[in-house]
């Protein structure tokens, strides 16, 4: 899951950044300023962008109304320091999915970030079931037959995004996309390391085709 | 009012008409008199006289009619009578029996039983030319004068009738008259039950068709809600902008600290959390204490804590503290000051002063000069602060002065901001709650001057 903060104050920034990797596994990219955030929302895939009003360049409400109506679905959370229930309906009104005032505790920001990319997914229950495979999206532990099946950062992260989108096929770029923030190498290969770790992993014996390659399309993670 | 008015003019208007009323019986009873007299001259023998006299009052009919008795002192009889029994008026009700001297005549107020009467009396010189005797001749013509009450009365009810319809009338007009006149009047108090704090409409804006004589009041109104709204707009912008400023460091530590304690780290990563997280906590510390300032001179009023205060004094204690922080930018501070004597809080006064010093040295340029000049005239003390910084915008000159502004600007301009916003805006309420005024002045070529002007004592 991928997530733009656009908040001006950079060491809050940093540390909503720090958390959401740390607590929630997301890959996060940062914007200090208005109009580069409009730019960065627009142009890249976020699964969740969390939004401060008052910002430099350009008000956070309209980076809003603009990504709206460039038909941007992403699920946005303002977070602000104007907490009247005018500002509050204005901000949903604009398109906002969620709205949290300043100061707030990061833990109530981090499971309000899960919950909407949850949503944004169609899931609604915290665990993803996908066959005898669940993914507790809370504890990030991953069962498989029962059996509880520890993974690196990054492999959780691609068989969460594979969980979420159980059923469809995920092209590659997706995957590069949705789990990587704007600072990392992106070698297409690297998907594939991941993927084969996944699968070793989760089906040692290779008794299941659980993550189905669809040649020249991408990646499907089987509902049965 | 209006009733005092209508019974002053009633009590004229009955005085008036009663003593014309008696006028006019007074000279019929005159007249009648010299007719007598003139038929006495006139004829000598009694019989014609008496004749003449009797066609001239007519028959006697009721006891409305003049009675009358004319004689001769000295003789028995009466030459000519009403032929009313009696020594009339002598044993009427009279209010005096004196008569008159001759020559003279004298009217008599008197009464018949419940008759009333008014009475001429004259005594004239014996008018026949054949007499001998020469006996003065007395004529008393009495004529009922009831009527004069009568009519009064008469004359009182129709004007208490028409006074009362025409206090009738005249209050249901006005009635009438309020009410219509008072038509507009009632529509815009209607309307101005609708404006609230939140709802500060002008009254033109809903009112339409206003009668000329209300459309300065409109106007009035209007230019007071515009002042009203601008005040509100004001506050709440300083609201909006005093929230945000709090929140923003308090959320910064918050979440400074939430993160740090998130997980197990190195004992580093927690000293520098403490670390930033008590510089912002300066920072908020600053802000609050520049908040309850402003607040506390918005609320008070009082000089009770003012005493004498030496700018000049003042101004040379704080340009040598804060000639450590010049020196640090590389600036100089240079300062030359008098005596000069002002009414006011030691504390404010000396927060004013550094606010400008301090802006002076923060955003003049580095390694410039800051210099600091007083001088005092026509009762009034000037305290120039001057620095080779870069040119004010004049439109930007009054704004400087706004709570915040500085904020805002930044937050546009997304450049680091060092101070609350609040500084200059303490500096003004400063000067004008002492009486005084602050003013900029900005030039790309001599710098900015900063002038705090306060009345001298």
């Amino acid at each position: 899951m991928r997530v733009l903060i656009i908040e001006d104050e950079a060491r809050l920034a940093r540390n909503i950044a720090q958390v959401l990797k740390e607590s929630a596994n997301f890959a996060v990219d940062v914007c200090t300023e208005g109009v580069d955030g409009l730019h960065l929302a627009k142009t890249n895939p976020y699964d969740l962008i969390v939004l401060d009003l008052t910002l430099p360049g350009m008000d956070g409400l309209d980076i809003l109304g603009k990504l709206r109506s460039a038909g941007k679905t992403v699920a946005v959370l303002i977070l602000t320091a104007r907490d009247t229930s005018s500002d509050i309906i204005t901000g949903f009104n604009t398109g906002g999915d969620d709205y949290l005032t300043k100061p707030f505790d990061m833990g109530e920001l981090v499971a309000r970030c899960k919950a909407l990319v949850r949503r944004a997914y169609g899931q609604t229950h915290p665990e993803i079931k996908v066959g005898k495979l669940t993914i507790d999206t809370v504890a990030r532990r991953v069962k498989f037959n029962n059996r509880e099946i520890r993974f690196t950062a990054m492999e959780y992260r691609t068989l969460e995004y594979l969980g979420m989108r159980a059923g469809q096929i995920v092209s590659k770029t997706e995957l590069l996309e949705h789990l990587y923030d704007f600072n990392w190498e992106r070698f297409s290969n690297v998907m594939e390391v991941y993927i084969s770790a996944l699968r070793r992993k989760l089906d040692p014996d290779r008794k299941y085709d659980l993550i189905e390659t669809v040649r020249g399309q991408g990646y499907l993670l089987k509902e049965k | 009012m209006v009733v005092a008015i209508i019974a002053v003019l009633s009590v004229t208007a009955y005085v008036q008409f009663r003593e014309t009323l008696k006028a006019g019986v007074d000279s019929a009873l005159l007249s009648q008199t010299e007719a007598v007299t003139v038929s006495m001259a006139a004829d000598d023998s009694l019989l014609e006289a008496r004749k003449e006299i009797e066609a001239f009052f007519g028959p006697i009919n009721d006891t409305k009619s003049p009675v009358y008795r004319v004689w001769f002192e000295g003789e028995q009889d009466d030459y000519v009578t009403s032929g009313l029994q009696g020594n009339w008026p002598l044993d009427w009700d009279i209010q005096s029996t004196e008569a008159p001297t001759i020559g003279n005549h004298k009217f008599f107020e008197a009464s018949r039983g419940e008759i009333p009467y008014r009475l001429l009396w004259t005594r004239a010189p014996d008018p026949r030319a054949s007499s001998s005797t020469k006996q003065p001749l007395n004529i008393i013509i009495a004529v009922y004068d009831g009527h004069v009450d009568t009519q009064i009365g008469d004359f009182l009810r129709a004007l208490l009738i028409i006074g009362v319809v025409v206090i009738m009338l005249s209050i249901g007009a006005t009635l009438w008259i309020l009410k219509w006149g008072m038509k507009p009047v009632v529509g815009i108090t209607t309307k101005m039950n609708d404006i609230t704090g939140k709802n500060l409409n002008q009254l033109s804006s809903y009112v339409t068709d206003v009668p000329s004589e209300l459309r300065l009041f409109v106007r009035a109104w209007d230019e007071m809600i515009e002042r009203l709204a601008l005040a509100m707009q004001q506050q709440r912008r300083f609201t909006a902008d005093a929230s945000h400023e709090l929140r923003t460091p308090l959320a910064i530590v918050k979440s400074t600290l939430q993160t740090a304690r998130s997980r197990k780290r190195p004992s580093e990563t927690y000293e520098s959390a403490m670390d930033q997280s008590l510089e912002d906590l300066e920072r908020l510390e600053h802000l609050i204490e520049q908040l309850l300032t402003l607040a506390h001179l918005d609320d008070i009023e009082s000089q009770s804590d003012w005493q004498t205060v030496d700018l000049g004094n003042l101004a040379t204690e704080i340009c040598e503290q804060y000639l450590p922080f010049a020196e640090q930018k590389g600036s100089t501070l240079k300062w030359q000051v008098c005596t000069a004597k002002v009414s006011g809080n030691d504390e404010q006064l000396r927060r004013l002063l550094a606010n400008l010093i301090d802006n002076a040295i923060k955003y003049g340029p580095k390694a410039s000069e800051v210099s600091v000049s007083m001088h005092s005239s026509n009762g009034l003390v000037n305290v120039l602060v001057h620095d080779k910084g870069g040119r004010i915008p004049t439109e930007e000159q009054k704004l400087i002065f706004d709570r915040f502004y500085r904020v805002r600007k930044v937050r546009k301009r997304a450049s680091s901001s060092t101070g609350s916003g609040l500084g200059l805006a303490l500096a003004q309420e400063i000067a004008q709650k002492h009486c005084g005024t602050i003013t900029v002045q900005s030039n790309p070529r001599t710098g900015t001057d900063f002038v705090v002007t306060l009345p001298h004592i």
